[in-house]
């Protein structure tokens, strides 16, 4: 199941979490003992109090991801995180276009920590984008990038 | 078919009063038959009147062969002009036009030394995004058209004056588009694509991202490098710089465009190249000039050419919404001024 840009959705079941990140940060947050998982793709730091769109923000993104996957049956205290992404595509441009990644990646860690759901991976920044597949089943995450497999992490 | 008019470099052609696009991408020059006629009356009294056909040919000859290798300035067409053409009507002011289909292989005013390049424009999301799109597809919507299109035939001609392949780019298009629809759009998300953006800086906030696809990378790689088409075969292996050089072109021919017809104060960012996946090149630059809602207003042209039926990039032109209301009304104002001097003169 892929989950395009500032959108967000939660498996329950064999099938797996995919997504593709640039400067976007995707949040994976999983309940391993309900095999219930979820994947924001998230866009931007700072909710705009203007938009509606709450998948594209970091801040509203994550209480709204954790509010979906805990409607599926996961259970909050048992949720763990990965982080993923958050790359400076245009690494010399000028810092508005060079700087959304890192934000990104503060503004989820944040919106983690507010939620009390811990960080158990992490594959973030650089200067390539990640495509990214999360496995429900094993909890397997697999980060590539276009050169090559950049890492694999699993938490159960 | 809409008509276009032309730049002020081709403005000073005789015989030429605008261009169009074709169905398939094509560009055609729009040719003022009258003044033809009178320019060569000598060799039109010879003649006697003609069919359409040799009026077509006088075009071509006046605007260069077809698929032809670059040309060489346009001046050059002064001297090229005519064979008589025909046509019985009398010269009025409403001119009847033939069009001919012309390989933007003409002369191109711009190239590596661009003096002052100025910035891609367009409209990017809104407030209510579905405002700022009344306000580009609306009657005032025009004259950003009109904007869009002189960069795009400077353009195309220049691009085919630089590689001596005919390339073509089509007038932009703008339309609201879904977000996440975007990377489909320009070919997938996970394809590999080389991004350049360039930034605007002076009176807008804007910015232009050509999305070029691996086989363009390639092609565009051989080509400025004057190997054979097929050469380069590694992306890895491109050189950034040739990249560069086709993308700076093309801003320029936008950003001028813009920045004539606006009158407005413009000037390019030196070009940001990355080579990755389509969608992780889009997303900082969506994010950069990022709206409420699930939509972006999408200005965008696609260009065609050098003999790879893949070969199509896409260029998208981003603009903050007051800058884009800023451009609108430069426009207006530009266009009043020159009605009105059209008039006195």
């Amino acid at each position: 199941m892929t989950v395009k840009m500032a959108e967000m959705d939660v498996v329950t079941d064999g099938r797996s979490l995919k997504t593709i990140l640039g400067s976007c940060v995707g949040v994976i947050l999983r309940d391993p003992e309900k095999r219930v998982s979820g994947l924001a793709h998230i866009m931007l730091p700072e909710k705009r109090r203007d938009d509606e769109a709450t998948g594209k923000y970091a801040d509203s993104a994550v209480p709204a991801l954790l509010a979906r996957i805990t409607s599926s049956g996961a259970r909050h205290g048992s949720l763990q995180a990965m982080l993923i992404g958050g790359a400076q595509m245009f690494p010399m441009g000028n810092s508005t276009l060079a700087s959304i990644g890192d934000q990104n990646v503060v503004a989820a860690r944040k919106a983690l920590k507010e939620s009390r759901i811990p960080i158990v991976f992490e594959e973030i920044g650089g200067k390539a984008g990640r495509s990214v597949v999360f496995d429900n089943i094993t909890g397997q995450v697999s980060v590539k990038t276009l050169q090559a497999i950049v890492s694999t992490g699993a938490r159960k | 078919m809409v008509i276009k008019s032309l730049s002020r470099h081709y403005r000073e052609v005789e015989g030429l009063i605008g261009a169009s696009i074709l169905g398939n991408g094509k560009i055609a020059l729009i040719v003022d038959v009258e003044t033809l006629i009178s320019q060569n009356h000598h060799a039109a009294d010879a003649v006697g009147v003609k069919s359409r056909a040799s009026v077509v040919e006088a075009v071509r000859q006046v605007a260069g062969p077809k698929a032809s290798p670059p040309q060489p300035a346009p001046a050059a067409k002064h001297e090229a002009a005519p064979v008589p053409a025909p046509v019985t009507q009398p010269p009025t002011l409403v001119t009847p036009v033939a069009r001919v289909e012309a390989a933007p292989a003409t002369p191109a005013p711009i190239a590596r030394a661009v003096p002052a390049p100025a910035p891609a424009e367009t409209p990017s999301t809104s407030q209510p995004i579905e405002e700022l799109a009344k306000i580009v597809t609306g009657a005032k919507g025009r004259l950003l058209e009109d904007v869009n299109n002189q960069g795009a035939i400077q353009a195309s001609m220049s691009l085919t004056q630089l590689t001596g392949q005919e390339i073509r780019v089509s007038f932009p298009e703008s339309r609201l588009v879904a977000i996440k629809d975007v990377a489909e759009i320009m070919g997938g998300e996970e394809s590999t694509v080389g991004g350049m953006y360039v930034g605007v800086q002076g009176d807008l906030a804007a910015g232009m991202l050509l999305v070029i696809p691996e086989p363009y990378l390639l092609l565009m790689d051989d080509v400025l490098h004057g190997r054979p088409s097929g050469t380069a075969t590694r992306t890895a292996e491109v050189d950034l710089s040739a990249v560069s050089e086709m993308g700076n072109i093309l801003a320029s021919c936008f950003i001028n465009a813009i920045a004539d017809a606006s009158r407005l104060n413009l000037s390019p960012e030196v070009p940001e190249i990355s080579i990755d996946m389509c969608l992780p090149v889009i997303d900082s630059v969506l994010a950069r000039f990022n709206q409420p809602g699930d939509n972006i207003l999408l200005t965008q042209a696609v260009i065609y050419g050098g003999g790879l039926e893949n070969a199509v990039c896409h260029q998208v032109l981003f603009l903050e919404p007051d800058s884009l209301r800023k451009l609108m009304d430069a426009l207006v104002r530009a266009q009043t001024q020159a009605d009105t001097s059209r008039v006195a003169g």
